[in-house]
């Protein structure tokens, strides 16, 4: 829905269906004054709907194989969408990023070599986020290693950092399970206004035991519902010309999503599981005091 | 702010929550004067469902980028 800065309602955006402005899973990857761009795995499909102007038409991209929900998206300063995602077209397969263009055409990067191995799904993944100097930051899910890339794909630096309590690991993915301790991830990246990259990895809490829902049956697998008990987060500023580590500390929630900038930091968040199965989004603002 | 949903109507509540800001004790490395700090500012949402949290957290990233 749209609403007027004054919270008044304005209009419904898109529908179920499979025509335009049309969908299936509609997931939002991106949202500017004008446009909302939403993808949807299940019909393969980029779709920028117009947000204001109820004439125009959506306009919508067959991007095939797109594996959707994206991991993680940023838009740079010539309007091209960053996506990290698993993307199994036979030009993109096995490459962590992909460089979506205005009229519909992509690259794939960030790797020097295609790799994928469908059972480990999360080691072409990256969290990402935009650098005030026009390009990105990449970071590894499952190794401290983090990239900062130019506008045009390139890399410009490289940081890998040996936390003790973060080992790279290359093994199957393995799913939560209460009979073993969570397995770190990085799950955040945010630059603040001071050039300062702030890094989120959730490693395990000591509760996470008690993270899971109370299985129905002895068929049913473990679903973490409460994942503030699942994960703790380590979070860490990087000097972002040096890589030099300012500092570090661990905080209980589980931080899954980043936002933004904040006043002197930044902005992250986290999710809050209710009693009916809903969730709130609980954001949290972190920074660094001399 | 501008506010962009996707499915059926949800509600959305800020709950200003500065009281609970967590103080926490630092692991000092490059910079000995440095501390983390760390504070809940607002909880968003109603009940909602994964999608929905997420086009939540692109609200809330669109609503911040505009200020900075």
């Amino acid at each position: 829905m749209v609403f007027e800065p004054n919270g008044s309602f304005r209009r419904v955006l898109g529908r179920t269906g499979f025509g335009p402005g049309e969908f299936q899973n509609a997931w939002v990857i991106d949202v500017r004054s004008d446009t909302a761009w939403v993808t949807d795995y299940v019909q393969s499909r980029l779709t920028a709907l117009p947000v204001l102007d109820e004439l125009a038409n959506p306009k919508s991209w067959i991007l095939s194989g797109l594996a959707l929900p994206s991991w993680a998206s940023v838009r740079l300063q010539d309007g091209s969408l960053v996506l990290s995602s698993n993307w199994t077209h036979k030009d993109r397969i096995g490459f962590p990023l992909h460089r979506l263009q205005l009229d519909g055409s992509a690259t794939s990067f960030g790797s020097k070599e295609p790799r994928y191995l469908p059972t480990q799904s999360r080691a072409n993944l990256r969290s990402l986020a935009l650098s005030h100097r026009g390009g990105f930051w990449a970071a590894h899910v499952e190794q401290y290693r983090v990239e900062l890339y130019d506008q045009n794909g390139g890399v410009l630096k490289e940081y890998e950092r040996g936390a003790p309590w973060f080992p790279p690991r290359s093994g199957p993915r393995l799913p939560p399970d209460p009979s073993r301790e969570p397995i770190p991830h990085l799950s955040s990246i945010v630059e603040d206004s001071l050039g300062r990259v702030w890094i989120f990895a959730v490693v395990g809490d000591v509760r996470y035991r008690e993270a899971f829902e109370p299985p129905k049956s002895p068929a049913d697998l473990p679903i973490v519902t409460v994942w503030d008990r699942y994960f703790d987060t380590i979070i860490e500023i990087l000097d972002s010309s040096t890589g030099r580590l300012l500092a570090t500390t661990r905080v209980d929630p589980a931080i899954l999503y980043s936002v933004g900038m904040a006043r002197d930091g930044v902005l992250v968040a986290s999710e809050r599981r209710l009693v009916d199965g809903g969730y709130q989004a609980v954001v949290w603002r972190t920074w660094l005091r001399k | 702010m501008k506010l962009v949903r996707f499915g059926f109507v949800v509600s959305v509540l800020l709950i200003p929550s500065m009281a609970s800001a967590q103080q926490l004790i630092p692991d000092r490395i490059s910079c000995p004067a440095c501390t983390v700090r760390f504070e809940r500012v607002a909880v968003l949402g109603d009940s909602l469902g994964p999608g929905e949290l997420n086009s939540t957290i692109q609200m809330i990233r669109k609503g911040n980028d505009q200020r900075y």
